[in-house]
């Protein structure tokens, strides 16, 4: 699979995240949604260079090996992605308390 | 790694499969388990990009985060369903956002430039980091030595993020009240398998923090795996007993050790005018990090488990 | 040495958190702002001799983090030492509690780190920190409106940073780097029409960084939430929208290729002509000065597409100024709103009869926004229109007009008579100096304006008294005719409580981030 058709395969991603942001009406499927557009970056970062064969960047013989820093930063944006979701979750269960609801446009009502 | 050519493909196949399957689920029960599954598959996509340290990070991850929302949204599963209660989404209000989407992703597909990766900068890393930082692992020299500066913000976030968590809470205590009615059911086969998981996995969280310069694995991953274990602890055993306001205090000693050790080494490099291994540092900032990380996450769960699911 | 500047605020905060002192805890809040203070100022007078490089770690080329210091950022960090300051002078008296100064002192370090980093993946990773941060400090004080506010917010900046992931995901396999130094070098090099799409995605981030039109409504939501705190809702206004124009700036200079500056001026004008009238259409009035806010952003945007080179500096001053008095204007506004219980424009009456230093502080601020002779806003006004085509005179003539109408509604509060039984009100003095001190930087910053954007910039831009004179007349002439327009018009008017009904939600933001992605995408590809 060359580096071009995992590109491909993550734009999918991004947009099939995409269209859950831009429908769900359930807050917490919004949450998720977000989630898979952030795996589709990190498939897009990770194909960076990849052909068939290629090792991980450890060990002490290193040829052939995938680029290092696109991984070191997706492990950064997997970490973010959870503490960012961690807070995302609280907030709408402090909402959810208040309204009794986990639809976007309950609570939009409800504010007004 | 041998043998990508078709299992990769299959993969990816499904991994768009499970996306698609989490975006048209209603019920939040079964969305949670798909996004379960869908980690998964996520995982073996990374491994077979070979890049382990994501892949790890991301499977210890998608465990803690999915036992995480089962637990705490068990209460909120009959506000969720509204959604199904409603009638069917007209045509056009399925068909026009799909439409929509599916243009613009032709659209980004149009315009994906043909250019080749530019390799220069992977083959500097490549041959100057066991010089420059120490260790076998590529991936940690750069998390723990290069981009320090990215690493400790995302310290930063992970402290952040749990000050929002308690902060942004109904319940106002730092801790559970004294005693607070345990929820737990006692079952002899969950205890009986616990008592023999929690030492491989003990094991494990040592092995990742400690050899996470020579082989996948590190900080991050091993301190998950370490807040796993009090989520298993926490099936035969509530967790009410742990002090979690010197937990909540101790993590922001971590973080400023964190930065003191980054600063010593990187920033003022004094490996250069002491005769200090470099190894030695990189397992003491994996460790840092691990108790950072397994600090933040105990926390989060507790969290969870004593206030949210209330 | 620049590293310094995003890590003492953030491990202050965390001192302060950990050993919460009473009284000596402000103390060494207030002396650790001092000592930023002071710090910015040596940075800016350092840059002068030529942009500091601080490669953390000294590794070869690009390998590491790059901090870049330039006349540009340095006058920003000066800023956001500054506007901190005022805000820790303001709420020295008030008993907030140890988180609120941890979130605070946090969000400095961020801003800071913002504007001093040059590496495109680190500017992401303190962006989505600073996005939590500021979503805890809007909904700090956990009522059902700002609960809303604070999660929108969060959400929407949420989605609006994959994209940028992924853009610069793009740059990094075209140049091999996440150096903007390096990576614009190596951009110059590779063919534009390549370069459609990372621009298109980063871009659109930058656009909801920016809050331009169509992208603008979760700024409102956020800073004119009523529950937040005073100072956050300034900040916010007046500080943290500006890391977005900064983004902006660097953003566009990396992909100098591309000469998008037609497209942006006309988003930047739509913006300004969306903002005042979604202003003029509230009563509430930290909604009225947030969408006020959104408009000026408009016009510093149009300013900076201007191809000329004094409406640049004209509107990196107007950043400046528009900090200045949106500050105060905000500052204030929490002061009256407390005063009399309600932030309802037609509810408030004589503020300057019960509080005269905080209604001098906002007269001096309006005059400073509304661009009258003599206030800071008109110099930099003067600058921006001095690159302007007769079209665009004409639009930000338009926009400028939209601002005193704006402010003449918000204005009639400081005059007539208070409610019986509404006396004078105690201010503390730390409170009264915080807004005078920006009130009068208004006025100083019209007096001197030749001098300070020499100082600041190190350009020299002189005002040309018959041009000078000529904008003054526009400026009487509007200010006529926006009088008449209010008074005959405005109180009357329909279209108004129609724009207020508008309501956008999470899901139609998002939509919209959608089709201003493509929109951008195809505009892009037809310029290259």
């Amino acid at each position: 699979m060359s580096s071009n058709m995992l590109e491909i395969a993550s734009v999918f991603m991004f947009f099939i995240g995409f269209y859950g942001v831009i429908t769900s009406k359930s807050i917490i499927k919004s949450i998720v949604a977000i989630s898979l557009m952030e795996a589709a970056v990190v498939v897009f970062f990770l194909s960076f260079g990849f052909i068939d064969g290629i090792m991980p960047p450890i060990g002490t013989d290193l040829v052939n090996v995938a680029d290092p820093l696109p991984q070191a930063l997706m492990i950064t944006a997997i970490i973010i992605g959870v503490a960012v979701t961690a807070v995302n979750l609280t907030m709408m269960i402090s909402l959810c308390r208040q309204f009794n609801t986990m639809d976007w446009d309950d609570v939009r009502k409800d504010t007004e | 790694m041998i043998g990508t050519g078709f299992i990769l493909p299959i993969f990816i196949f499904f991994w768009i499969i499970g996306a698609v399957l989490i975006v048209k689920e209603q019920h939040i029960h079964r969305l949670l388990v798909t996004l379960g599954i869908f980690s998964c598959i996520s995982f073996a996509c990374y491994l077979l990009l070979a890049s382990p340290d994501v892949a790890m990070a991301q499977a210890v991850i998608s465990v803690f985060a999915t036992i995480t929302f089962i637990v705490a949204f068990e209460k909120y599963y009959k506000y969720a369903d509204r959604s199904v209660i409603q009638a069917k989404p007209s045509m056009v209000k399925f068909l026009a956002p799909l439409c929509f989407c599916i243009v613009l992703a032709a659209m980004f597909i149009y315009f994906i430039p043909d250019y080749p990766f530019a390799t220069a900068l992977r083959d500097q890393y490549v041959s100057m980091f066991k010089t420059d930082i120490g260790g076998e692992n590529a991936v940690t020299a750069i998390y723990l030595g290069y981009r320090l500066y990215d690493t400790v913000f995302e310290a930063l976030i992970l402290l952040v993020s749990i000050m929002a968590v308690i902060h942004l809470s109904h319940y106002k205590d730092l801790a559970a009240p004294r005693g607070m009615p345990s929820e737990i059911q006692n079952s002899d086969i969950a205890a009986v398998t616990i008592r023999l998981v929690c030492p491989i996995m003990m094991l494990l969280c040592i092995f990742l923090i400690a050899n996470g310069h020579i082989s996948p694995g590190g900080g991050f991953q091993g301190g998950v795996v370490a807040a796993s274990l009090f989520v298993c602890r926490y099936m035969i055993h509530d967790l009410y007993d742990i002090p979690i306001v010197q937990v909540i205090n101790f993590e922001k000693f971590i973080f400023v050790g964190i930065v003191l050790l980054g600063a010593l080494f990187i920033y003022l490099s004094v490996q250069t005018y002491f005769p200090i291994n470099q190894t030695a540092y990189l397992v003491a900032m994996n460790m840092l990090i691990g108790l950072k990380v397994a600090c933040g996450f105990l926390i989060v769960f507790y969290r969870f488990i004593a206030f949210e699911r209330r | 040495m620049l590293s310094f500047f995003p890590t003492l605020p953030i491990i202050t905060a965390v001192f302060l958190y950990v050993f919460p002192f009473k009284k000596a805890g402000k103390a060494i809040a207030i002396l650790a702002q001092m000592a930023l203070v002071a710090a910015s100022f040596y940075l800016f007078f350092a840059v002068r001799q030529g942009d500091i490089i601080d490669p953390i770690g000294n590794y070869d080329g690009v390998l590491g983090v790059i901090l870049r210091a330039d006349t540009l950022a340095a006058v920003f960090v000066a800023l956001v030492a500054f506007i901190f300051f005022v805000a820790a002078l303001y709420r020295f008296h008030e008993d907030d509690g140890k988180l609120f100064w941890f979130f605070l002192f946090i969000w400095q370090g961020l801003l800071n780190g913002i504007f001093l980093t040059g590496d495109m993946f680190n500017r992401f990773v303190l962006i989505e920190v600073v996005t939590v941060v500021v979503s805890v400090m809007i909904m700090f004080n956990r009522d059902n409106r700002s609960q809303y506010d604070g999660l929108l917010h969060l959400m929407v900046n949420t989605v609006a940073v994959k994209f940028y992931l992924f853009g610069i995901g793009f740059v990094y396999r075209l140049t091999g780097t996440l150096d903007m130094h390096a990576a614009r070098v190596a951009l110059a090099q590779i063919d534009n029409s390549s370069l459609v799409l990372p621009f298109a995605l980063v871009m659109t981030a930058v656009t909801l960084k920016c809050a331009l039109a169509p992208l603008f409504s979760w700024f409102p939501k956020a800073a004119g939430t009523p529950g937040a705190s005073t100072v956050v809702s300034t900040i916010l206004s007046g500080l943290h929208i500006k890391s977005g124009i900064y983004m902006f700036i660097r953003f566009q200079a990396l992909f100098g290729e591309i000469d998008a500056s037609g497209f942006f001026l006309i988003i930047g004008i739509i913006t300004g002509v969306v903002g005042f009238m979604w202003a003029l259409s509230q009563s509430d009035i930290k909604l009225i000065l947030a969408y006020n806010t959104i408009s000026q952003m408009g016009l510093i945007i149009a300013g900076l597409n201007l191809s000329d080179n004094y409406a640049h500096v004209g509107s990196i001053y107007h950043v400046i100024n528009h900090t200045l008095f949106k500050s105060a204007l905000f500052l204030c506004a929490g002061l009256v709103a407390k005063a009399y219980g309600t932030r309802d424009t037609s509810e408030i009456r004589g503020v300057f009869k019960r509080m005269p230093i905080v209604g001098a502080a906002i007269l001096m601020a309006i005059l400073g926004i509304t661009g009258t002779p003599f206030f800071n806003g008109s110099i930099s006004r003067y600058f921006i229109l001095s690159g302007a085509g007769v079209a665009t005179t004409g639009a930000i003539m338009l926009i400028n007009l939209g601002t005193i109408l704006v402010f003449i509604k918000y204005s009639i509060m400081l005059f007539g008579q208070p409610k019986p039984g509404q006396g004078a009100v105690p201010i503390d003095n730390f409170k009264k100096a915080s807004v005078l001190i920006l009130g009068i930087l208004c006025f100083a910053g019209g007096i001197f304006g030749e001098e300070l954007i020499r100082f600041l910039f190190n350009v020299t831009a002189s005002v040309d008294a018959a041009g000078y004179f000529e904008k003054t007349i526009f400026f009487i002439l509007s200010g006529l005719a926006g009088f008449l327009i209010y008074k005959y018009y405005l109180k009357t008017s329909k279209l108004l409580a129609k724009v207020r009904q508008v309501e956008i939600g999470f899901r139609s933001m998002c939509t919209l981030m959608g089709i201003f992605f493509a929109v951008l995408l195809i505009a892009t590809h037809l310029i290259v």
